[in-house]
């Protein structure tokens, strides 16, 4: 870790010598400070699917020509240099906490290669709105986690909602693509801000005790022993292993917990907002929060439509427009001010 | 006659030949590396040295003049990067005491001197052995190229050659020698400069007590895939029972499983040559049609947004009709290439419908119908097949005199740009022919690995590219068609993938490969003839369970390879079980998973799927947007599981007016429901054990007999028997 007198935009200004001779590795060096690098425990991805653009947020341009600039003005941070927009009070205090990447860019100009781009971290074959979802694109980040560093405890390493990414068709990268489907993500697209909020796939039914299931899987077990085929066929093998690992996620307490909401306090709740984004989050930090003690890697990609009872429609005002602005205003950057870390 | 030492000199590290084999041998133009098509850390090379003047451009002159330092060879950036001796992204790749330093420091002592016209050139290649058994205890196979030139030379080129091999069977050391990772089949690709050869290699573990169990021949297949096993010292499985029999037909030819009554009329047939019989049955029922139907609706695209529900209908009811009528295989095809006009009232158009510019219809009737993958010649000549990019683009310019009549499109989604809703008329109209983005010239229309186009059937090209595609002479036309049959059958093609055929990737049984697609070719490419011939094999009756001898097998057929069902069969199997339909968007209660025509008749903004689209799409069903078999998918995942453990499956189950309630209101003993439960959904009767353990069930619940039926009907619908075909 990088010792605190060695602020990180100091760093970055260092980096910059580098060119005139002097490396950041050779300061770092002679700093006496061992490089190591971070390794993220769990990730929470937000991809900001019709978001607010980085001129209504970090970068307001305030000096461009009124045609180009932001209409809000920015307010100073927490962040020495960092302005951010004077809408997000909140954010200014804790910018200190954030690392601001100003340097990503791209030259699509379809929202179909630059979702997928950014989703996979792969430039697309061709920059076209027509670009479809198949087999030959690369996989979601999340799935090549899944690959490389799957969670060991029983906890799935993927999960992803409650939206599919989509302008028409639907946008590359959001599974597992030619991994195998077996890492595609534990996807869900049930509304976490729906008062009856809850996922079946990992709730048991009413009908169906955790007794029940047990026997039910003590007999199919017995009717799968008759003939072996377990031991033969390791693809029949793998499949009997997620009955296990599914089981156990149904009656297992910290499966089921994470993915409660209903158990986080009104106040919590209402803290995160109560919108579909906010409970979102709420959720994806929940899941960190009741994963097993020992939890390596898990990854989340909540997809959120920032205006999200209009869907992405809503967003087709060209971005200058004053019907816009307003609402991001009353809209999209309460959200976003409510939920950035 | 003093000259003929510096000429002997020259040849020695002559750019062409000695230079690319070495830059090939070090990795240098592999894709990862400087062949990438954007080159790497500004050095770009030609993949797999395939242009032997880029390379001398780039490594010579480009970057003026400072990769090469003719004053002092050992300073050169090329020689000093490819020894790590200055930080290189790729490493050191060779030694300043190697042969390839040897080669390249010589190369620019001697001037740097560029490819030179009057050069031998390498006119083939050899390789010793040409296939190989390696028995156990020996587990290397050292092999020997050699290369000969135009100028009469032969040299000894192993040192020099590049060796990849197809799978992790084995290792390969850069001097050629092959070494056991474990027992199985392998493939050697042996490449080079721009020639490249295969060596199949299998690796068998010797017994001396190993004694051939001469299986029974029943037809060709067997002649074949016997004497192969034989070779490689492996006893095939035994026979599979009937049980498994009935089962495996059903699923395989009509796909769906044999109800309680079929399978048990077929296990109590007493009489001779019964499974014959079976075959011959399945193969005339409607069910047939069915699901062959929904094989080529894959492939063929047959899919809403593009074709709109409309022509996927359309489409769907000719794919199938032609298999009703036993369409020939070869006529089908014809109809499908040459098809024009509404692709409403002439569905086959949907073909290029679906298609639609030159190259995406070159690409999908190569990999299709010529089991040809092609896509990567588009951008540069092809790494592991001869395909060139001029290739590409003459088989796409055969493509290119077509344009589409389109009426209003009535989108449901105007952000679509894939969806078109409407009747299209797909029409010949002069265009320009496709023009090769390398050399920036159109070029002229050439069947793949065929003829030039001839002048005067530029006009009427498709109905001359029918011809000669589906001609019989055509050997990878019928090849792949065959290939295609003999997959579905067996879960695995002969050539593997099944749409890349290529001289680098043999058919694991070429003998089986030629005679399939012989009889295909004289059966009149008649699709029930190569199932028939197919099922009828013992290879095809043989168990899934593995002996100590084949348990090792993945290439030879020596046991029949265990698979999960396709998602429509397992959903169609659910229903019959439960005598419960599933639903589907858009379609009236009553169709089958297998009958659905495209992919979701309504899109998901219009009306959210139904159970049975979601449970299809879990399991698999591809969204049949790529024109490729492999959008299948039969992987296991966990969220298969959660569909059949929570709510998907459970709901099921509790839904009234099924078989499951119209058992336990029967006046059927316990014992005859758990009868009819097990040959319902295995086709097998349950033993002892079982017996035991679903009587204890019923008792367990009390005068709750429904409770326990559906418990041990969820318990039989998970078991491995009901979801795998073996």
């Amino acid at each position: 870790m990088l010792n605190s007198t060695l602020g990180r935009r100091s760093m970055l200004k260092i980096g910059g010598a580098g060119l005139m001779g002097v490396t950041l590795q050779k300061l770092l060096r002679g700093a006496d400070i061992v490089n190591k690098p971070a390794r993220a425990k769990s990730v929470i991805f937000l991809f900001q699917w019709g978001g607010p653009s980085q001129l209504d947020t970090f970068d307001m341009k305030p000096n461009a020509p009124s045609s180009v600039r932001s209409p809000y003005r920015p307010i100073s941070s927490s962040a020495p240099g960092i302005e951010v927009c004077e809408l997000l009070p909140e954010m200014a205090k804790r910018m200190h906490h954030c690392t601001l990447v100003r340097t990503l860019t791209h030259t699509m100009k379809n929202h179909a290669s630059a979702g997928y781009y950014a989703l996979s971290g792969h430039q697309p074959p061709s920059d076209d709105q027509r670009l479809r979802d198949s087999l030959d694109l690369y996989p979601a980040y999340g799935s090549v986690v899944d690959k490389l560093a799957p969670n060991k405890n029983g906890m799935p390493t993927f999960v992803a909602y409650p939206h599919v990414i989509r302008d028409g068709s639907i946008v590359p990268a959001q599974h597992a693509s030619f991994l195998g489907k077996k890492h595609d993500p534990l996807l869900f697209l049930e509304d976490p801000n729906d008062p009856n909020f809850s996922l079946p796939e990992l709730s048991l039914p009413a009908s169906l005790s955790i007794d029940r299931l047990q026997r039910r899987r003590e007999l199919q077990r017995l009717i799968d022993q008759q003939v072996n085929m377990l031991d033969y066929s390791a693809e029949a093998r793998g499949f009997d292993e997620y009955y296990q690992r599914a089981i156990s996620m149904l009656t297992s307490d910290s499966v089921r917990k994470a993915f409660d909401l209903s158990a986080e306090p009104e106040s919590i709740r209402d803290s995160y907002g109560r919108t579909t984004y906010g409970q979102s989050c709420l959720l994806a930090r929940r899941q960190k929060l009741f994963a097993p003690a020992n939890s390596s890697r898990t990854v989340f990609i909540p997809n959120c439509l920032l205006p999200l009872k209009g869907g992405p429609h809503s967003l087709r005002q060209p971005p200058s427009s004053s019907a816009n602005h307003d609402r991001f205003r009353v809209f999209s950057l309460p959200i976003a001010m409510q939920h950035t870390p | 006659m003093l000259a003929f030492p510096t000429a002997v000199r020259a040849v020695d590290s002559d750019f062409a030949i000695d230079v690319m084999s070495v830059l090939s041998k070090a990795g240098c133009n592999a894709g990862a590396c400087h062949g990438n098509l954007n080159g790497k850390g500004g050095l770009k090379l030609s993949l797999r040295g395939q242009d032997a003047i880029f390379d001398y451009q780039s490594l010579v002159l480009s970057a003026r003049g400072r990769r090469i330092n003719c004053a002092a060879p050992e300073l050169s950036l090329l020689l000093v990067k490819a020894t790590g001796t200055v930080t290189h992204g790729g490493g050191s790749r060779f030694a300043v005491d190697s042969d390839e330093y040897r080669v390249l420091h010589q190369w620019i002592k001697g001037g740097a001197m560029p490819p030179s016209a009057a050069a031998p050139r390498l006119t083939a290649l050899h390789c010793e052995p040409e296939q190989a058994i390696v028995n156990a205890p020996e587990n290397r196979l050292p092999v020997r190229v050699t290369a000969t030139f135009s100028n009469g030379t032969t040299r000894d080129v192993t040192d020099r050659a590049c060796y990849e091999l197809s799978n992790l069977n084995a290792s390969v050391s850069s001097q050629g020698v092959v070494t056991r990772e474990k027992f199985g089949e392998t493939t050697l690709v042996v490449r080079y400069l721009e020639k490249q050869l295969p060596i199949s290699i299998a690796f068998t573990a010797t017994d001396s007590n190993f004694v051939w169990c001469a299986p029974r021949e029943s037809n060709f297949v067997d002649t074949h895939v016997f004497a192969k096993l034989k070779r490689l010292s492996i006893n095939p499985a035994e026979i599979c029972s009937d049980n498994e029999f009935v089962r495996r037909a059903y699923v395989d030819i009509i796909g769906r499983s044999p109800t309680a009554e079929e399978a048990q009329a077929f296990v109590f047939d007493q009489r001779h040559g019964k499974r014959a019989r079976l075959v011959d049955d399945l193969l005339s029922r409607p069910e047939f049609a069915d699901y062959w139907a929904m094989k080529w609706s894959d492939i063929l695209r047959a899919e809403e947004k593009v074709l709109d529900p409309t022509g996927v209908e359309r489409f769907h009811a000719w794919i199938r009709d032609g298999i009703v009528q036993s369409r020939p295989l070869n006529q089908f095809v014809s109809e499908l290439v040459t098809g024009l006009g509404s692709t409403y009232e002439k569905p086959a158009a949907n073909y290029y419908r679906a298609n639609r510019d030159a190259e995406t219809r070159g690409e999908t009737t190569a990999r299709l119908f010529l089991g040809t993958r092609l896509q990567c010649a588009k951008c540069h000549n092809h790494p592991f097949d001869h395909w060139t990019q001029d290739d590409y683009y003459r088989w796409s310019s055969v493509f290119s005199q077509l344009d589409y009549e389109v009426g209003e499109n009535n989108r449901t989604d105007k952000l679509d740009k894939n969806e078109f809703v409407g009747d299209q008329i797909v029409l010949v109209s002069k265009q320009p022919e496709v023009k090769n983005p390398a050399t920036g010239e159109y070029v002229e229309p050439k069947f793949l690995g065929g003829p030039v186009l001839p002048a005067e059937r530029r006009e009427d090209r498709l109905a001359a590219l029918a011809s000669w595609l589906t001609s019989p002479e055509n050997e990878l036309f019928a090849k792949s068609q065959a290939n295609f049959i003999w997959y579905h059958l067996m879960g695995q093609g002969l050539v593997d993938p099944i749409d890349d055929f290529r001289l680098t990737n043999p058919a694991s049984n070429p003998e089986l490969m030629n005679a399939l697609s012989v009889h295909f070719v004289e059966s009149g490419f008649d699709l029930r003839s190569l199932i028939r011939t197919i099922s009828n094999s013992t290879t095809y009756q043989l168990a899934s369970r593995p002996n100590e001898s084949n348990v090792d097998d993945v290439t030879s057929y020596s046991h029949v390879i265990v698979r999960r069902l396709p998602a429509e069969v397992i959903l169609d199997m659910q229903s019959d079980m439960l005598d419960l339909p599933a639903s589907f968007v858009g379609f009236p209660s009553g169709i089958r998973a297998v009958q659905v025509p495209g992919v979701q008749r309504k899109p998901p903004r219009q009306a959210p799927a139904e159970s049975g689209d979601r449970f299809l799409k879990t399991f698999g069903k591809p969204e049949r947007i790529m024109a490729c078999e492999c959008e299948r998918s039969n992987e296991t995942t966990l969220k298969q599981v959660f569909a059949l453990v929570g709510a998907g499956l459970n709901d099921r189950l509790m839904e009234k007016g099924g078989l499951l309630q119209r058992l336990s209101h029967s006046s059927l003993s316990e014992s005859a429901i758990v009868d009819n439960l097990y040959w319902t959904a295995i086709s097998r009767p349950p033993n002892d054990a079982e017996l035991d353990a679903a009587l204890k069930l019923f008792r367990s619940y009390g005068d709750d007999r429904e409770a326990a039926i559906e418990d041990l009907a969820w318990a039989l619908m998970n078991t491995k028997e009901f979801l795998f075909r073996k």
